[in-house]
């Protein structure tokens, strides 16, 4: 009971948070601390709910939808959150980043909390590696995927206006940039240490099932959007862009393919 | 002092640096490790404490030791060199030796290991380095004048050479031992640990003298006594020589002539010329511009060294937290000094734009963090608390014990981020200008050394994860909380402590992990064995007796209870019994058995003393009805 | 100047046109789409789709060697040649692995010898291994289960040849395999029931002892039952085991665990007996005896030797990779980044 009232609390500050942020840049005014102030203490609640379930289950969030969802929403805040506090420039982008933590949340406080059973094959660090990996991943696509889009947002009258304060979108494409090579490199240690625990768990490397599949074309589609980038000189916007499909494929691959799929590998367990 | 020459001082210096980063990474580590939830088991945290120890202590003093003596010697040459890169061979080794093999750690009280050939080589190899260093010294600037810190460096290259004969002293009789109980590496390192400790003292010594050359010559007559100091401090060691030639090694006698040799020899150098200093900087306090660079370093290492000594006196009882509270004392306080020579002469080797200010506020926040980690220990052993053990078993809510348990790991933790974000400082310093010598070259054609890069990464990656037996962590790891889980965990856990302290012959404590183990698991005969043989160590044969009759009941191939029992009974003076219980053993005890030998051997003993009793008892038979008459 | 040299000057860079094409960073670009492309439509197709991959596998080997041959950015950024190096690796890696591995099925009875003999096996064209010298055998395994039947670790004694002939012993799971030869077998969640019989021929010859794998428990419990086939005589039989109640208990935590009082029921054309452990039934051309119950066990193998080179080239390629990167990033700071004036470098 406990761990539902401090979920509740943690994604009351959250929305608090994204809403402030939204409104901040709608009505241009700077609430930057309080807002860093809700999103640690949205963390601090989550933080302490995820605590209390590990302790009640004896296992970590990864098990069910509602833990996977949890546990991400909790690693995408905490990404964000660090970006927010230590690029003080970009933080107006939470506009765009605090919708698509919305819409998980939403989904998050739809599922059953109820425990799942923690198959044989997760007693390994790999676990607590292959998931740590593919968090940081996902949370510095997160922070690109906020900074390209004040890029394509500013595309239009309304957002140029809205979006004026933040550094040219030159410099806002760069950091993308950044991100999304970092994202790379923990995607690729992260197919690197699934591989792993799967050759142990499974017997194999590398099987094709769904999620291995589109882990790889997350991979695939993230290597394009570097190589174009360095290839031929993406305009901001054309970059953006990139950014976002990738953003999109790779959340499609870590929500959708286990909504599908009963487990978060198919046959996992 | 040549280039070459602080080249060769400063790889030396950095080695050190680096080793005493890595230690205080694993430290973290080490706490990690016993966090409930990641649950890595004891193995994992015994072989991080070796190689944390070994960073930390054996290391870090020494590849220290060894630069001091590169500059003793004045010469960088292909030899000097050499001993470097096998140095950084032999470390090179003792890391990667956890992951070839998975070798058992082997909790040695002075220079723990783990037990297993690439280990043990590395460790060889390092330390032969080290030792060529301080011979190398001697072909060197020998002729030089001698100041106060140099006599103390050529002084502690004298009782690193008896350190080193000691060491192959004691390693060829352990093979020829005629003790009942097999030689342990404890007992084999037991000398060698303790003649180290002369060398880590005169070395501090040395940087002391280093650093408070102003108070030195501040007290008249200080400088002229110092000579004698440090002879009395490394000559002592030669009693080392005397224990390990006279007094078999593994036995009491020999285990206490090294106790008492440091009991008594190794602080009153140090002490005296602590004194001194001290006195000096009191007579110059007046004096405008306050202390001089590395003064309050200096300052903070006597103390600590002082405070140290002060618990050291006090330890009354054996296997309290006063005993770690003594060594962190005493090993933070050579630390301290060293890393207060670090800072003030860091732009001498090469390190570019050291902030002295700030670097030399982390020295003295490690120093302010070991001397209330110290204190915590302290405070703690004064309660009672045995060491070694962990929280739970303990289970005092006394909040005396949690106050003082809290300060030691507050203070371990601020001197653990000290030391990190020094080392990092130094380093970056370091780096710094090969860095701007890279950038200024032109980038040549890169190919042939990325395929050279590529295709050894490739092969020598593949061949050492082909050789790597499974990951300790894989498997071993149990995430879930069932209550049998957690149950079996701490059988495990007690029972290596159980073991470890029964090697480390802390017999009360190792009674108390296998009560506990008994508790747990009443069916389980080995248990019962180890509490045997740890009631055989405290002397109490009678008890010891009965568990190990309990182990054979349980399970009748328990052979090393037959042997335990023979034992017992022998102490209860029951040498008949003694030898059939021997005799099961070697009846049932496979025919390579290690201490087949020597049971053998026992069994002959015990049937002659048994002849020659029947023998005398016949005789006084016969003699008894003619007294009666 | 002679004649001679015009022509191969001029075939020189023909040849040195053809590869900067080849390496093109263009057709980089295409060779990611129709990977891409291939591997959803080797994922979705249901037909065995291996050229779907191979053929930009294959372009992207010769693309990335024919960049590293010409382009510049690889004579100057030591890294980023690493990173390139490593994935062309990784690729050539692939590809022998694919040609020599093996993945296959066995099932043991405990106490028997596996002697080279895979139920089920798939195996690239050029795969020679030693299967054939494996030998190890099952002594038996644990297995518990949650309530409601939730599957714990599996853990199975096994014993085995080892190279020097010795017999060592281990206890493999699902996560921890027997690597023999180079072939490691995992336990499978297949493990079932083994009926064994001894067939003792009329004639006198020395009889023959095997065992009836009925189909896996708890997955078939419904359906303990099969047919087979004696040895030699071509009889064919149905046998079905039969006990009461549910074995594993779904209340409560239990494991897998043998019967402890069953009946067996043998047909064999159309005669019916019901036999306990020890009884025998006279069949013209010999007599069968059941011996009594006895467990099963599934396992996977499989055989890949490149696995520990392709897991040091893929981390090797990361730490190149992210060396690449950090030296790009480290000259400037996060939150003041300029724009760079983009040499075109990667």
């Amino acid at each position: 009971m406990l761990e539902a009232q401090q979920l509740w609390a943690a994604v009351l500050a959250y929305v608090l948070a994204g809403s402030g942020a939204i409104f901040g840049v709608v009505l241009r005014r700077n609430w930057q601390r309080l807002i860093l102030g809700l999103m640690v203490l949205g963390l601090a609640c989550h933080t302490a709910s995820i605590v209390v379930r590990w302790d009640r289950l004896g296992h970590g969030p990864f098990i069910t939808m509602f833990e996977i969802l949890s546990s991400n929403v909790w690693s995408l805040m905490l990404a964000f959150t660090i970006a927010y506090w230590r690029l003080p420039a970009i933080r107006p982008s939470a506009a765009v980043v605090m919708p698509i933590l919305f819409l998980m949340m939403g989904w998050l406080l739809m599922t059953s909390p109820k425990a799942g059973h923690f198959p044989p094959t997760y007693h390994t660090t790999w676990l607590f590696i292959h998931i740590g990996f593919g968090k940081v991943f996902l949370g510095a696509v997160l922070v690109a995927v906020g900074l390209s889009g004040v890029v394509l947002m500013r595309a239009t009258v309304w957002g140029r206006d809205r979006f004026q304060r933040l550094p040219a979108d030159g410099r806002l494409d760069e950091l993308a940039y950044r991100c999304m090579a970092l994202g790379f490199i923990f995607e690729t240690l992260m197919l690197i240490a699934g591989a792993i625990w799967a050759q142990d768990a499974w017997g194999r490397y590398w099987a094709w099932d769904p999620l291995e599949t589109w882990a790889f074309v997350t991979w695939l589609t993230l290597a394009f959007a570097l190589h174009a980038r360095a290839t031929s000189r993406l305009s901001p916007q054309a970059a953006s862009w990139l950014v976002v499909a990738v953003f999109v494929i790779a959340f499609l691959t870590f929500f959708g393919v286990p909504f599908v799929s009963t487990s978060p590998h198919k046959g996992a367990v | 002092m040549p280039r070459d020459v602080r080249r060769l001082a400063g790889a030396w210096f950095a080695l050190a640096l680096s080793a005493l980063g890595m230690s205080a990474l694993l430290a973290i580590v080490l706490v990690a490790a016993r966090s409930p939830f990641l649950g890595l088991g004891g193995s994992f945290f015994r072989t991080a404490l070796v190689l944390h120890v070994n960073l930390g202590v054996v290391v870090w003093f020494l590849a220290a030791a060894a630069g001091a003596w590169t500059l003793l010697r004045a010469r960088a040459d292909r030899v000097g060199w050499g001993a470097l890169a096998l140095a950084v061979l032999g470390l090179s080794a003792m890391i990667a030796a956890p992951v070839l093999g998975g070798p058992p750690p082997v909790l040695a009280n002075y220079v723990p290991v783990l037990d297993s050939p690439v280990f043990l080589g590395g460790l060889a190899g390092f330390l032969l380095s080290v030792v060529g260093a301080g011979m190398l010294s001697v072909t060197g600037g020998w002729s030089m004048p001698a100041s106060g810190h140099r006599q103390a460096a050529r002084w502690a290259v004298l009782t690193m050479a008896v350190a080193t004969a000691v060491f192959a002293i004691d390693q060829g009789r352990a093979g020829s031992s005629r003790l009942i109980l097999p030689v342990t590496l404890d007992d084999q390192l037991w000398g060698t640990g303790h003649l180290l400790q002369f060398v880590h003292d005169l070395l501090m010594m040395s940087a002391w003298m280093l650093l408070g050359r102003r108070l030195l010559e501040a007290v008249p007559g200080l400088a002229r006594r110092v000579p004698w100091l440090l002879a009395l401090t490394a000559l002592a060691t030669l009693g080392g020589l005397f224990v390990s030639l006279h007094e078999d090694i593994g036995s009491f006698d020999h285990r206490q002539g090294y106790t008492s040799l440091m009991r008594w020899a190794t602080w009153p150098g140090p002490l005296v010329l602590g004194a001194g200093l001290a006195a000096g900087a009191w007579r110059l306090r007046r004096t405008p511009g306050g202390l001089a660079a590395g003064e309050a370093g200096l300052l903070a290492s006597m103390a600590l060294y002082a405070f140290g000594c002060l618990i050291g006196a006090a330890i009354q009882r054996q296997g309290t937290t006063s005993v770690p509270a003594h060594y962190h004392g005493t090993v933070g306080a050579v630390t301290l000094a060293y890393l207060t020579l670090a800072v003030r002469h860091a732009g001498s080797f090469g390190v570019v734009a050291l902030k002295q200010a700030t670097a030399g506020r982390l020295t003295l926040a490690y120093g302010l963090g070991i001397a209330i980690l110290v204190t915590g220990l302290a405070w703690s052993g004064a309660l009672g608390v045995p060491r070694k053990a962990p929280h739970a078993e303990l289970m005092q809510a006394d909040p005396a014990y949690l106050v003082a348990m809290s300060l030691a790991g507050l203070g371990g933790f601020l001197a653990l981020a000290a030391v990190l974000a020094l080392v990092c400082m130094l380093f970056r310093g370091l780096r710094r200008p090969a860095r701007a010598a890279a950038a200024g070259a032109r980038p040549g054609d890169v190919r042939m050394r990325a395929l050279a890069i590529t295709a050894s990464a490739v092969f020598a990656g593949g061949l050492a994860v082909e050789f790597m037996p499974a990951v300790p962590a894989i498997g071993a790891m149990k995430a879930d909380g069932h209550v049998a889980e957690k149950k079996r965990a701490e059988i495990d856990l007690r029972f290596s402590q159980g073991v470890a302290m029964l090697h480390f012959r802390e017999y009360d404590h190792a009674l108390t992990a296998f009560h506990r183990v008994i508790e747990l698991a009443p069916q389980m005969p080995e248990a019962y064995v180890n509490a045997g043989f740890a009631l055989l160590g405290l002397g109490r044969h009678e008890a010891a007796r009965d568990f190990f009759d309990e182990a054979t009941t349980l399970r009748k191939d328990q052979i090393n209870g037959y042997y335990g029992l023979a034992l017992a009974l022998e102490g209860t003076g029951d040498a008949f019994g003694a030898m059939q219980a021997m005799e099961v053993f070697l009846h049932r005890a496979p025919a390579d058995d290690p201490y087949r030998r020597k049971a053998e051997a026992a069994v002959w003993e015990w049937r002659a003393r048994l002849d020659e009793q029947k023998a005398s008892a016949s005789a006084t038979a016969e003699e008894k009805p003619a007294a009666a008459r | 100047m002679s004649a001679a040299s015009t022509p191969s000057r001029a075939l020189r860079g023909r040849l040195w046109r053809l590869l900067s094409r080849l390496a093109s960073l263009k057709l980089t670009l295409a060779i990611l789409v129709l990977l891409a492309v291939g591997v959803v439509a080797a994922y979705l197709s249901d037909t065995r789709t291996v050229w779907a991959l191979v053929l930009p596998l294959t372009l992207c080997a010769i693309n990335l060697m024919a960049a590293i041959a010409s382009n510049g950015i690889f004579r100057r950024q030591l890294p980023l040649l690493v990173f390139h190096l490593c994935l062309l690796a990784l690729i050539v890696l692939v590809a022998l692995g694919r040609m020599t591995y093996l993945k296959g099925q066995l099932e043991l009875t405990d106490g028997t010898w596996f002697e080279g003999q895979l139920s089920a096996v798939e195996a690239g064209p050029w795969h020679f291994g030693r299967l054939d010298q494996v030998r190890f055998a099952s002594d038996g395994f644990r297995i518990d289960y949650d309530p409601g039947m939730r599957r714990g670790p599996t853990r199975n004694a096994v014993r085995f040849l080892d190279a020097s002939g010795a017999v060592g012993q281990a206890v493999i799971g699902d996560q921890t395999p027997l690597t023999l030869c180079g072939y490691r077998f995992y336990t499978s969640h297949n493990k079932g029931f083994a009926p064994t019989f001894a067939w003792t021929p009329a004639g006198g010859a020395g009889s023959v002892t095997g065992s009836v794998h009925l189909p896996a428990y708890p997955l078939h419990e419904y359906r303990q039952a099969r047919n087979w086939r004696l040895p030699e005589s071509g009889i064919e039989a149905w046998t079905m085991l039969q006990f009461d109640g549910a074995l594993i208990d779904p209340e409560r935590a239990d494991e897998f665990k043998l019967p402890a009082e069953h009946v067996l029921v043998l047909r064999v054309g159309d005669r019916r007996w019901t036999l306990q452990p020890g009884q025998y039934v006279v069949l013209p051309g010999g007599r069968l005896t059941y011996q009594g119950l006895r467990a099963w066990m599934g396992y996977t193998v499989f055989y890949d030797w490149t696995i520990p080179w392709l897991l040091a080239a893929a981390v090797s390629a990361t730490v190149a990779l992210g060396w690449h990167f950090w030296r790009k990033f480290a000259s400037q700071p996060w939150d003041g980044v300029e724009v760079p004036d983009g040499d075109g470098n990667a």
